[in-house]
């Protein structure tokens, strides 16, 4: 196994090249603990039950950035960990800001220009903080794959339990992320979560035309502003014979509408999956929210429905001789209550 | 006013001046589509399309994070509830090897997010286009004059009937 393991140690190094006020260090107290591990193409696969793992199918050699959602707590650590590196930047700042006065002063004795520029004041809005998900991010592939077959990579990934999120395929701000459509997946320990990703190149409409060669008498440019990403269920050729089966488990995917773009990369979406994300222009439909909203519309419909029925019996049984009641008062006494009681069982259901 | 005053500066339309999009392309004029264009759709307000201008921008920019922690909890955060390397793969090798890839990622960025929010796109002569828009490279645009080309954009893309070609996503 390789192990990754991700922290704010990792996230300083990266912010360090950043520009203005970013914060310079960060304490141990406030490091978020997130390992995965590359499962490598052996004969023996050591799994543990305690570990969740993500088995990605891909159609070649490509890589995917997924990230856990933070819980709340990590979250707050994240906002703990930033008020302290804010404050100690405040103070650096008023340092550095006496060190540039003298420097001005002195440049003014002496008529020559000032030496640097002067510090600029970090200031809540303006004080720079890496994502919490960042450090809770990473890519699989496109090395070390845990099977290939033509036309199907095998990648698979130790994580930690959580719920998972498709971001796209970044690193540094290069490629894409999933900005504007994607989903996210729960992957549960002692189970193997698989799904596979694929791409398909659209038409100027935005329809799907193949996932194949590049489509021809197309100015490359606009083919590849015409692609989109997708995130399906893995085929059978995931199921690897060295995978305890009783493992495997189809993710089960939930449309996410919005992640934001934090490396500036290329923005794009996931394709529409059927029966489970959709769109309306840029609005993503969960939809089996929908369905289920559907069904309880019909549920309550037809309940009111069948209130509406009883409580007409009801009243022509009470009324006899009213329009809509029938003639026989004996047969309307029966027939309404047997009604009522069909109409109380639906209610109940 | 500051970068953020600018960000949400509310323009009156109507003393904005609607620039010239009627031309005759030629050969070279077609073939810079891809790069010279606008948007615009139907029964759309100014204040809409500035917001979805808007939206796409900031999205481009990386800026688009303001409702990405509401108080909610987790649920709500992330929202409601053969050749396929040459799909993926070849996206980021525009990215690391294209020319002026900065530039380029922009108008990848703005002709997506305006085509998943419904607007066509038409194509426009460079010079043309020069008058109300902006390339954005390494060096970034200052932020009033994006927002003042933005809003020019955002009188073009809820503007009326436009005849010319939708040249699509």
């Amino acid at each position: 196994m390789n192990r990754m393991k991700t922290g704010w140690a990792f996230v300083v190094s990266m912010i360090a090249a950043c520009a203005i006020a970013s914060p310079a260090i960060a304490d141990d107290e406030f490091e978020i603990e997130f390992e995965t591990s590359i499962m490598k193409d052996k004969d023996e696969v050591p799994l543990d039950p305690n570990k969740a793992y993500i088995l990605l199918q891909t159609p070649t050699a490509i890589p995917a950035t997924f990230f856990r959602v933070p819980s709340d707590a990590e979250r707050e650590l994240s906002q703990q960990a930033r008020a302290v590196a804010l404050a100690e930047a405040k103070e650096d700042y008023l340092k550095d800001l006496a060190r540039y006065q003298k420097r001005v002063e002195s440049s003014k004795k002496r008529g020559k220009k000032v030496r640097g520029s002067k510090p600029i004041e970090p200031t809540e809005t303006s004080f720079g903080w890496p994502p919490v998900e960042q450090s809770l991010m990473f890519s699989i592939g496109p090395f070390n794959r845990f099977a290939k077959s033509k036309g199907s990579s095998l990648y698979l990934q130790e994580v930690p339990p959580g719920e998972y999120v498709y971001y796209g395929t970044t690193s540094a701000g290069l490629g894409a992320c999933a900005c504007m459509g994607t989903v996210k997946f729960q992957a549960e320990a002692g189970q193997i979560t698989m799904l596979r990703y694929d791409g398909v190149w659209l038409d100027k409409n935005g329809d799907p035309i193949s996932r194949g060669r590049k489509p021809e008498g197309v100015d490359t440019n606009d083919a590849l502003v015409r692609v989109a990403m997708i995130i399906e269920p893995a085929d059978m050729n995931a199921r690897d014979a060295r995978l305890p089966q009783d493992w495997l488990v189809d993710a089960q995917l939930v449309p996410v509408e919005f992640v934001p773009n934090w490396f500036g990369a290329e923005i794009n979406r996931l394709a529409p999956i059927p029966g489970v994300l959709a769109y309306q222009r840029d609005q993503v439909i969960d939809v089996q929210a929908e369905l289920a909203a559907e069904r309880e519309a019909a549920r309550a419909a037809e309940a009111a429905q069948d209130a509406q029925t009883a409580s007409t019996l009801q009243s022509a049984q009470s009324s006899p001789g009213q329009p809509g009641a029938v003639d026989s008062p004996g047969e309307a006494t029966a027939g309404g209550a047997e009604t009522v009681i069909e109409a109380s069982a639906g209610d109940s259901n | 006013m500051s970068d953020e005053d600018w960000r949400d500066w509310q323009p009156d339309p109507a003393e904005l001046s609607m620039p010239v999009l009627a031309f005759e392309a030629d050969e070279g004029d077609v073939k810079s589509f891809k790069k010279y264009y606008y948007f615009n759709r139907a029964d759309t307000s100014f204040e809409v399309a500035l917001r979805d201008l808007r939206d796409c921008d900031e999205l481009a920019r990386g800026l688009a994070v303001g409702n990405y922690y509401p108080d909610a909890g987790t649920t709500a955060m992330y929202g409601i509830g053969g050749a396929i390397g040459g799909v993926i793969g070849g996206a980021i090798a525009q990215a690391i090897y294209g020319s002026a890839e900065a530039r380029a990622k922009r108008r990848v960025n703005m002709r997506r997010c305006m085509h998943f929010k419904g607007y066509a796109r038409h194509g426009l002569a460079k010079d043309l286009w020069q008058e109300f828009n902006f390339e954005e490279g390494n060096s970034t645009v200052e932020e009033e004059d994006r927002q003042r080309m933005l809003a020019v954009q955002a009188l073009v893309a809820s503007s009326d009937a436009i005849e010319a070609e939708d040249i699509g996503l």
